[in-house]
């Protein structure tokens, strides 16, 4: 009766609407903890873990012996350096001891300090529209999904899927991303979001607010993800619209995202590491 | 070649594009030497083995991306499949044959990424930075993708053939 093309082509149709349908359940209840990410993250990890030491390895054998043409000259700078660091940190002790003084004679709590896992970065994301990193710490060194990471110079992402030995980060940058922060100079209150670009856009933020160029933004504590306080990145950018009740703010983080190798991540939520 | 040297080189491939591309920043949109594996399978190899071969690589890939699970598994049978065709019809040798087919496949596999990415986010993520990566990578794979399919080939034969020996 059907042709053996008819047939054909109605199979590579019935084909397609299968795989449509797949992608939907899939997007809709395959959660990212699943079995069978977990399998093949299991197999790529602990290589991706080795040809990242390998890298370092090599990375460090050429910085310490052949690289040293230029040691000693930056010996010198970081002499210099050192120097000014130990004035600067005696400062800061300084005005950490006062702050404390301060704190106490406030009957202020104060607490900021986190209980944290360092992790190495072993791999990333290959593709231009995803932004996430693989790190070599898992759920059995106590890193579970949710968990915010950061590094010195400010926030990184969140833990989005953690198997025994590996976990997966997405970052502040993708478009999946969303931080709840403040201006620090303003208190101005908006939701950090991710763009392609690679910066981040700071929603939801009223006309009536004062933000400039230049502005820190930091995480504001309220996601219940990363604590308060945490550094996400400047203000860039302000397009204050005719219409409409929010600003455009475009956010630089101050987290270089192509070159983390280190990160921290953060195991007490906020709720418990800002107030003890 | 082996079906399990393949599937070693599959491990490899994306061990090296997601460690050695993230480690060395001037490879960052460099050739996509998972889209050349895998029209380089649909093109040369047996179709039930291209077919296994691609659904490897593509759960490999849905585990350790931020994407939908399933996504890349998708991209690459569908290429496998779209190809078979043309397998036939079209002169393999000649490398500007290649070029098209990688072209066609890296736009087809930015095209699902980009509505996967839509599906998750329901608003446009579309950038100059993306559009800029995909040129880059699209160039560098024109450029290079015929010679590396030509290699995979040729070390394919070379292996068959020790193993036939021996």
């Amino acid at each position: 009766m059907f042709s053996k093309k008819m047939m054909l082509i109605a199979g590579v149709f019935g084909f397609v609407i299968v795989n449509i349908i797949m992608l939907f359940v899939s997007a809709r209840y395959v959660s990212s903890s699943s079995a069978s990410r977990h399998m093949g993250m299991e197999i790529v990890s602990p290589l991706q873990k080795s040809v990242t030491f390998s890298i370092h390895s090599l990375r460090s054998i050429w910085m310490h012996y052949f690289y040293l043409v230029t040691t000693e000259k930056e010996n010198d700078n970081l002499k210099k350096m050192m120097a000014k660091c130990i004035h600067d940190g005696n400062q800061c002790n300084e005005t950490e001891l006062a702050n404390e003084r301060f704190r106490k004679i406030l009957d202020f709590k104060h607490a900021t300090r986190f209980n944290s896992i360092s992790a190495e970065v072993i791999g990333k994301d290959p593709s231009q529209w995803y932004k996430t990193l693989v790190i070599d710490k898992g759920v059995s060194e106590g890193i579970t999904k949710g968990l915010s990471v950061v590094v010195p110079e400010g926030v990184v992402g969140q833990v989005i899927d953690a198997t025994d030995h590996y976990a997966k980060v997405l970052l502040i940058i993708d478009s999946n991303s969303a931080v709840d922060a403040l201006v620090q100079q303003t208190r101005a209150h908006g939701i950090v979001k991710g763009d392609a670009e690679g910066r981040c856009q700071l929603n939801y933020v009223s006309r009536k607010e004062i933000v400039n160029i230049g502005d820190a933004v930091v995480s504001s504590g309220l996601d219940g993800v990363f604590a308060k306080g945490l550094l996400i990145g400047k203000v860039t950018d302000i397009v204050r619209n005719k219409s409409g009740i929010f600003q455009d703010i475009e956010v630089s983080p101050f987290v270089d995202f192509d070159k983390i190798e280190e990160v921290l991540v953060i195991t007490n939520p906020p709720s418990q590491s800002r107030f003890r | 070649m082996n079906p399990m040297v393949r599937i070693g080189l599959i491990l490899f491939l994306v061990i090296f594009q997601t460690t050695i591309y993230y480690a060395i920043p001037a490879l960052n949109h460099f050739v996509d030497l998972l889209i050349i594996f895998v029209i380089y399978a649909g093109l040369f190899l047996p179709f039930l083995e291209s077919i296994v071969l691609a659904l490897v690589l593509g759960a490999l890939m849905d585990s350790i991306t931020g994407g939908l699970f399933g996504l890349y598994l998708s991209i690459y049978f569908w290429i496998i499949v779209g190809l078979r065709p043309f397998v036939t019809i079209l002169n393999l040798k000649n490398a500007h044959t290649l070029r098209l087919l990688l072209g066609i496949a890296i736009g087809f596999e930015n095209l699902m990424l980009y509505i996967g990415t839509v599906a998750l986010k329901q608003e446009t993520v579309f950038s100059s930075e993306s559009f800029r990566g995909i040129a880059f990578q699209l160039a560098w794979t024109l450029v290079l993708g015929p010679f590396l399919i030509g290699l995979l080939h040729a070390a394919d034969r070379h292996f068959t053939a020790n193993a036939q020996s021996k």
